[in-house]
């Protein structure tokens, strides 16, 4: 009997320790797994800053790509507005000589005066034939004033100056919107806006050939960080105008399709070929030359559309041109 | 022709303004206001404009819907050929340059935005070039035109690339008196002792850059035709070609046959018609070299030779 209890406390004994054995085992995978999660959590943490730092990065090489083209953009409007300066400070000198010429004229008109009170009938005679030529000088020198066209025609320049300056301003502002990095939380942003930084940043890019066509109303704001947007539209117009060749299209749409915004890219260019197709999402995957893309654009875009809830999709005929269709959920609950 | 003669105030002349942009009209009417401007917004009627008013100049933006500017001053070039012609562009591409220079034959190309200072001396060069210069004709030399420039002038070609010398000399030896160099020094020594009417010249030969010595040939010489080779067409140098060289053709490799035989035998006419017209090398002045590559960083010795070719012309004044 006693050996029996003996026996089963021994077997009892041996079930408390593997219990032990195993509730060891088990706080000891729970504390190794609880650690691969925050190992995991930390990983997610670093990709996703690496993804935010590529994304700016990737913006920044875009923009280092066109910044030639850019210079042009800004140098353009800053030429004709420093031209026209130059002009207007030759035509107000112009202008001076003429009021010179007038007052001189006013000042011939008044040297008779202090000579008529003590003139005789011949002096008379003299002074007559003087002022009569005197009020012809004037005449002729205030006509002049009056019949310059320079005023007018300085009016008009400085207004061109402004103009330019305006659009330089214009095209300092998308570059600023694109390259901005204070605000990293989605905001409402206008589509409109975007598609129309991006086509003026890659206006460079799109030689008078290709004709430019833009279709879009007023929409309901979308979710996105500032400057995103922009580039996914501007690498999808670069995309468009390397596809065209020679005489092309590119028509840059925009419509509400229920709860969701959808831009369309359409180009008349080379298509895409059906092996090449599967692939133009891929990481550095191009078909440019050495040197013109490193190959992120569509990547950079397809993830920057995903993580706001949209998609892009591709319709493509070899030879006749491609539509790249980006789909947003439409802003606010207010669909403002 | 003498340099600073070159650079002196031209006479006021009658300009053609072909654009459709407000602010270009303004400012180039304000700017050239000692020239009578005529301005156009129609580019379908500028050509006929153009010889209607008997305009020295055509000036036209590249962009001017429907048409563009190549095509108007093609248009221009056949109904009026005694204008000088000017394009404006402010997002040239190299096929548009190609054209300019090979279809419309430019006085100049201005790449926007332009410099005051340099669209008047423009202007008067344009003026001087339409108003001293007779039109010169393209039609074939005669059979014994033919022979005479066969026998007497030299075509010179200076390329590295021996496949491309070949290929030209296949071309061009049956019908011409040529001679092949791969160095510029080279091609002179020939170029002093023979008459040379046109030189087929690449950019580029190995480590060499060509384009300051063709500038500072054309400078002096403006009767010699000159067409450039070039390998990747860039922008900024088919523009300096077309302006500061005065190019005749430009050419991208790889050389096709039977365009180096059209552009030689029209080089070669060219020549053999300013040979007949002195006064004619005018209308090919080239524009003072302010690109990055300028005759005056050549060594002396060899901007001396260049300077000092013979002109072989009949009247010395037009051809100093």
């Amino acid at each position: 009997m006693d050996w029996t209890l003996l026996l089963l406390l021994l077997v009892a004994l041996a079930a408390i320790v593997q219990l032990w054995i195993a509730l060891t085992n088990q706080r000891r995978q729970t504390l190794s797994a609880n650690f691969a999660v925050e190992e995991a959590q930390h990983e997610l943490e670093r990709l996703q800053a690496a993804q935010a730092q590529t994304i700016q990065v990737t913006k920044l090489a875009a923009l280092g790509q066109m910044i030639a083209g850019v210079a042009r953009e800004i140098n353009a409007p800053l030429g004709l507005a420093q031209g026209n300066i130059e002009v207007v400070g030759e035509m107000l000198a112009e202008y001076r000589s003429l009021v010179q010429q007038y007052d001189a004229a006013v000042q011939h008109c008044l040297q008779p005066v202090d000579l008529l009170f003590n003139a005789d009938k011949a002096s008379l005679d003299k002074l007559v034939k003087f002022v009569e030529e005197a009020r012809r000088k004037l005449f002729e020198a205030r006509a002049n004033l009056e019949n310059s066209a320079m005023v007018k025609k300085t009016e008009v320049l400085l207004g061109d100056s402004r103009g330019a300056l305006a659009q330089l301003s214009g095209r300092v502002l998308s570059i600023k919107e694109f390259a901005r990095t204070d605000i990293d939380a989605p905001v409402l942003i206008d589509i409109g806006e975007c598609v129309d930084n991006a086509l003026a940043l890659a206006q460079s890019r799109l030689p008078e050939r290709i004709k430019l066509v833009r279709q879009i109303s007023a929409l309901p704001k979308v979710r996105s960080v500032p400057g995103d947007l922009d580039q996914v539209f501007l690498a999808l117009i670069n995309n468009a105008a390397a596809a065209m060749e020679g005489e092309g299209t590119l028509t840059v749409s925009a419509k509400q399709s229920g709860d969701r915004i959808e831009v369309v890219f359409e180009d008349t260019g080379s298509g895409i070929g059906d092996d090449i197709l599967p692939k133009i999402f891929e990481p550095f995957f191009t078909t440019r030359p050495r040197g013109e893309g490193a190959g992120l654009g569509l990547t950079i875009a397809h993830r920057i559309i995903a993580a706001l809830g949209g998609s892009i999709q591709v319709k493509t005929t070899p030879k006749h041109g491609s539509a790249f269709s980006v789909s947003l959920p439409a802003g606010g609950a207010d669909g403002s | 022709m003498a340099a600073d003669e070159a650079r002196a105030p031209g006479p006021a002349s009658r300009i053609l303004l072909v654009t459709a942009e407000g602010s270009i009209q303004h400012a180039l009417v304000a700017l050239l206001r000692e020239h009578q401007v005529i301005v156009c917004a129609d580019p379908d009627a500028a050509a006929a404009l153009a010889a209607r008013n008997d305009v020295d100049t055509v000036i036209c933006s590249q962009r001017v819907p429907p048409l563009t500017g190549i095509e108007v001053l093609r248009d221009v070039k056949r109904a009026h050929a005694r204008g000088m012609r000017v394009l404006l562009s402010d997002r040239p591409e190299g096929r548009l340059l190609l054209d300019a220079i090979n279809e419309v034959e430019v006085f100049r190309c201005v790449d926007l935005p332009w410099n005051n200072a340099a669209m008047r001396e423009l202007a008067n060069a344009a003026a001087r070039g339409a108003r001293v210069t007779p039109v010169l004709g393209s039609e074939p030399p005669s059979s014994d035109e033919a022979g005479d420039l066969k026998r007497h002038v030299a075509l010179v070609v200076i390329d590295g690339d021996t496949d491309a010398q070949q290929r030209l000399r296949d071309v061009l030896q049956p019908h011409y008196k040529i001679h092949f160099a791969n160095e510029f020094e080279r091609a002179l020594v020939f170029m002093e002792q023979h008459e040379t009417g046109a030189l087929i010249c690449a950019t580029r030969v190995g480590r060499h850059d060509l384009v300051a010595p063709l500038k500072a040939l054309k400078q002096s010489h403006p009767q010699i035709t000159a067409i450039a080779i070039d390998a990747h067409l860039d922008v900024d140098l088919a523009i300096e070609l077309a302006n500061e060289a005065q190019v005749f053709r430009l050419l991208r490799r790889p050389l096709h046959p039977t365009i180096c035989r059209q552009y030689a035998d029209a080089a070669m006419v060219r020549y053999w018609r300013i040979k007949q017209n002195p006064q004619a090398a005018w209308r090919f002045a080239a524009a003072p070299a302010h690109g990055p590559r300028v005759p005056g960083q050549l060594p002396a010795g060899l901007l001396n030779r260049i300077r000092g070719l013979p002109g072989r012309l009949v009247d010395a004044d037009a051809a100093g």
